[in-house]
């Protein structure tokens, strides 16, 4: 509705020729072709391809053969004769299949690997009736190592034995002085395995008055994560005695090897109306039970781990979870509805709403009779006007509502002289203005856009006679309202230049939290140019600035404290795509990423809930500021050496450098934690050789490389080659 | 409950007035017209089909009868969304397009679909593992394709993720009958609870303090601990200072600060995304 025909035409010329710059050349040989349907041109007949494939890889230098490497977070393998983490080989297979007559793919079926643990697959069916299709993918990371790498026990500087020595006393912050792991396990890893199936009943059948479908959905997700946790003051013990003697303090903080073995089955029902002349009518609904089966840790497990010398206190509840994780059920449902009048009118609306309800609870949460419910409900009204040629008005207004229905008061769990703030619910406006005109001898298109922001939170500060966190000592309020003004300028500047700039201004009258903008800039611009022959070079700035400083403690003295934060966000690269020859392609790209915060830290004599049978002030200890440049370099070649010989290249360069914080903070940091310093370098070669109409040898080599000037265990190198061997017919 | 009616009321106002300005500034238009099509294969022999259901030049062509007629002085007009609506209209996935992000942004259809030909064929080895689509989003999104590439991301180009995992390219946030918590615990179930002691900050919104698409910092955070949690928490010494003194002297509320205890606040608060027992969320 933006653009007449022949800006149509224009645009659509221009987002070709970017298109058939940036990625598709003239090789007949396509290392990479899937089946996938939009990728092939259509042809009745069956065909298809098997591709064995054969790997190999090492991990070289890292933390060392027991633990983890930070390149396995995304590229986790092992050997398939010897079980290694570390060097080894494995075998794997590709196929497709694709069925079709004159009028349908009837059947097109394909798998695809990519790693030991990193594969896909889908399954379409069509007939004259509908279709139907499956899918499935596996990916495995080991980011839990990673966790585990940087746990206190790892890392220089992350115990504190002072807080508990020499006084020995500290029973407050003493149990910084020594991380418990109870693990037993150094290398974490969790496998997510997505699935799913759907039939759709075209609307063909029904005098395209009626369509109709069924989904199911689900994953598993299984392995094993890093698990940290403190007991309270008096949760540990001295065995025998039940004395209460300052080294419990050393028994609080710990950690545990916590089992993830958890799946999701969504079953999806929809069905859509197009009844003649009068719209689009849509209706779904979701059912989706979310499953826990791993073991649930209770605090008197414990007793297993602990030295013979301690023991969970028997005055405690031993039932206490560690980490729990529910059961719970979802329902779903949503209706939505479009409608044009013409073609200058369009009308989409929506609503829906959701349940969410646990169905597992702790031995303490049953106890108390809690019972946790999440309701939601959301509509939508969008709809778009054309005034005249060239010009647009559209608008709309957007609602969320979050009610947390769950049991509230639950004696034993939460109760009114608790202390911490409760949402009971979460509601948001955000409604609209976008006007847009059209500079047809300008070949510009520009776009005034408004939109207001209102949220609104019910809250339940506690009751005020007990100690608890109020409102004065929060940086968290029932009101956040802001406006948006917007600008949208697309202009043809030349026959083959593009310029795109979008600014927007936020101001607020009100704010809720601290990272709502107060006052808020943001900038996002790109120009891309296509030369005559097929170059294309494109340039992209971006820009946000989020400032907000109305949010304030006030401490039992009276004195008011306000937070100023600031969040800055630059983003601004080139790239590059162009023929070196007829036979060769090259695509480059550099990019730099800046993330920024500047705000203040503030400490409390006391914990903020102590307030008001204790006097909490607050005072200004520092500004600290998480400043992190990023920088990103990357080129691939594409090279058809003749009819049977092709190649490629490919090479990105990732550096991070920067701190997380300065002055006091940053200080106190470990070295580690404290400053950002990294490197990774990731090489393809790949060459892919013809021998016969049908047959086809890939061989591909890759180096990865991560290098982390500040904490050396994570510094290691992946080499890995693939040889496959393709047939098609 | 007053609030409430007043505030449900001047929501009703809103919807009604955007539809009747809408409704009312907009007048009824041309029905496109039928044309239809006999000899286009003659001269374009070479033009391909990737959809067997596209085998029918002119229902998507306009102008086509005429550029018959006259193949050199009359041009047919480029495809343009409004012929993919024209069968595509009543499809679920795409009613609503033309509220969509893309559409608002002035682009066809055919910027992603091809119709001859592949719009998109991923010849870039460093997106080898990188799923089709994805690869056809960055190639315009570059700056994400860039935040892909940082130390902590989403698996996209690894292939574990994909982008329309997350964003339907056929839709827009106003369009969206979930907010952005429930668009995460769509994939991430095992954070959405319900908790006994909820975090508001989750309960507001995931990228309060994560960057879904790449961040330098560890769990895809976008500042790393303690600043992230310091923005809106003070640091209580009698907790987590050396001494753990509650005195009000300059020497106790300044007393240091150990690193244990600023270098990773979910060591210990590690329920962070809400617990079933602890209104501290440390298990």
């Amino acid at each position: 509705m933006n653009m007449n025909a022949s800006e149509r035409l224009e645009t659509g010329r221009l987002t070709r020729s970017i298109r058939l710059a940036l990625g598709v050349g003239a090789l007949a040989l396509a290392p990479f072709a899937t089946m996938a349907s939009e990728n092939v041109p259509f042809e009745p007949g069956t065909s298809g391809y098997v591709t064995p494939k054969f790997y190999g890889f090492d991990y070289f230098r890292g933390a060392g053969s027991a633990f983890g490497q930070f390149l396995e977070i995304y590229d986790f393998q092992r050997s398939m004769l010897s079980g290694s983490r570390r060097s080894g080989v494995y075998a794997d297979v590709d196929f497709g299949l694709r069925i079709a007559d004159e009028d349908r793919e009837l059947l097109v079926l394909e798998r695809l690997s990519f790693g030991r643990y990193n594969q896909r697959g889908y399954l379409l069916l069509n007939n004259q009736y509908g279709n139907a299709g499956a899918y499935y993918s596996n990916f495995r990371t080991a980011s839990g190592s990673f966790n585990w790498l940087f746990n206190a026990n790892n890392v220089e500087g992350a115990l504190t034995p002072e807080a508990f020595f020499p006084a020995e006393t500290n029973t407050n912050s003493g149990y910084l002085a020594q991380f418990n792991d109870d693990s037993q396990r150094r290398r974490f890893d969790i496998t997510r395995l997505r699935y799913g199936m759907d039939v759709n009943l075209d609307s063909s059948v029904t005098g395209g008055l009626l369509a109709a479908g069924a989904a199911i959905d689900g994953y598993n997700r299984t392995g094993h994560t890093f698990n940290s946790y403190v007991f309270g003051g008096g949760d540990v013990r001295e065995a025998g005695t039940n004395a209460s003697t300052p080294q419990r303090v050393l028994q609080r903080w710990r950690a545990f090897d916590q089992d993830v073995d958890e799946s999701n089955r969504r079953i999806t029902l929809f069905t859509t109306l197009t009844p003649r002349d009068l719209g689009v009518l849509d209706y779904e609904f979701v059912f989706e039970r979310f499953s826990v089966s791993e073991q649930q840790r209770v605090q008197g497990d414990v007793n297993l781990v602990l030295p013979p010398e301690w023991q969970f206190n028997a005055d405690g509840n031993p039932f206490r979870p560690l980490g729990f994780v529910p059961d719970s059920n979802l329902i779903r449902h949503s209706l939505r509805g479009t409608r044009n009048f013409g073609s200058r009118v369009a009308v989409a609306a929506g609503y829906g709403q959701s349940v969410l309800k646990q169905e597992s609870y702790t031995n303490p949460q049953f106890v108390s009779g809690f019972d946790g419910e999440i309701s939601t409900s959301n509509w939508y009204i969008n709809a778009a006007a054309n005034l005249r040629p060239g010009m647009r008005l559209s608008g709309f207004v957007r609602y969320n509502d979050r009610d947390n229905d769950s049991t509230f008061p639950a004696p034993g769990l939460i109760t009114p002289t608790a202390v911490t703030v409760r949402v009971n619910s979460l509601e948001t406006l955000r409604y609209g203005l976008n006007f847009n005109y059209r500079l047809r001898q300008m070949r510009t298109s520009v776009d005034l856009g408004w939109e207001r922001v209102d949220i609104s939170r019910d809250l339940t500060y506690r009751d005020p006679s007990v100690n608890r966190i109020s409102p004065e000592r929060s940086l968290y309020d029932e009101d956040t309202k802001y406006d948006e003004f917007s600008l949208r300028l697309v202009s043809r500047i030349g026959q083959r230049t593009t310029l795109r700039l979008s600014p927007s201004i936020i101001s607020a009258s009100s704010t809720g939290s601290i990272t709502d903008p107060d006052d808020e800039f943001r900038l996002r611009s790109n120009l891309s140019h296509v030369t005559a022959n097929g170059t294309v070079v494109s340039a992209y700035y971006n820009y946000s600035n989020r400032t907000n400083d109305t949010l304030s403690w006030t401490g039992t003295d009276g004195v008011e404290v306000f937070q100023d934060y600031e969040r800055q966000n630059q983003a601004a690269g080139l790239n590059l795509a162009f023929a070196i020859s007829p036979t060769m392609r090259a695509n480059a790209g550099i990019a730099w990423m800046q993330d920024f915060t500047d705000a203040i830290w503030f400490a409390s004599n006391r914990r903020r809930y102590e307030a008001p049978g204790n006097p909490v002030v607050f005072v200004r200890r520092d500004n600290s500021k998480h400043d992190v440049d990023t920088y990103v370099f990357n080129a691939s070649l594409d090279w058809t050496v003749n009819e049977r010989l092709g190649a490629q290249a490919g090479y990105t360069f990732t550096r991070t450098d920067g701190t997380t914080a300065s002055g006091e903070i940053f200080d106190a940091l470990p070295v580690v934690d404290g400053k950002i310093d990294t490197t990774l370098h990731s090489l393809q070669l790949l060459g892919a050789y013809r021998l016969s109409d049908r047959t086809s040898l890939t061989g591909m080599y890759r180096l990865e490389y991560f290098d982390d000037d500040t904490f050396s265990d994570l510094k290691g190198g992946f080499h890995s080659i693939m040889a496959s061997w393709r047939y098609q017919f | 409950m007053t609030n409430g009616h007043a505030r449900l009321r001047k929501q009703a106002l809103l919807s009604v007035a955007v539809a009747l300005l809408t409704l009312g500034l907009g007048l009824a238009g041309p029905v496109a017209a039928e044309v239809s099509n006999q000899q286009c294969m003659a001269c374009h022999q070479d033009q391909g089909q990737i959809k067997a259901a596209h085998r029918d030049c002119l229902s998507c062509h306009v102008g086509g009868e005429e550029h018959a007629r006259s193949p050199i002085q009359v041009k047919p007009a480029e495809v343009g969304t409004q012929q993919c609506m024209d069968c595509h209209g009543s499809d679920r996935h795409f009613a609503q397009f033309a509220f969509s992000d893309h559409a608002q942004a002035g682009l066809e259809c055919t910027a992603c679909h091809g119709i001859h030909e592949p719009v998109f064929e991923n010849r870039d080895v460093g997106l080898f593992r990188t799923d089709p689509s994805s690869a056809q989003c960055v190639s315009c999104h570059q700056d994400v394709r860039a935040q892909f590439h940082m130390t902590s991301h989403h698996p996209v180009i690894e292939g574990g993720a994909t982008c329309v995992g997350c964003h339907n390219p056929h839709s827009s946030a106003t369009l969206s009958l979930q907010s952005r918590t429930e668009q995460c615990t769509d994939c991430h179930q095992r954070v959405r609870g319900p908790y006994v002691h909820e975090h508001p900050a989750v309960v507001e919104d995931c990228s309060n303090c994560h960057n879904p698409h790449g961040s330098p910092n560890r769990g895809l955070l976008v500042m790393e601990e303690p600043m992230l949690c310091l923005t809106c928490h003070s640091f209580a010494n009698n907790r987590h200072g050396l001494t753990g003194s509650n005195a009000l002297t300059q020497e106790a509320l300044f007393q240091p600060v150990p690193g244990s205890a600023f270098r990773q606040c979910t060591s210990c608060h590690a329920q962070v995304h809400g617990s079933a027992q602890d209104q501290f969320l440390r298990y």
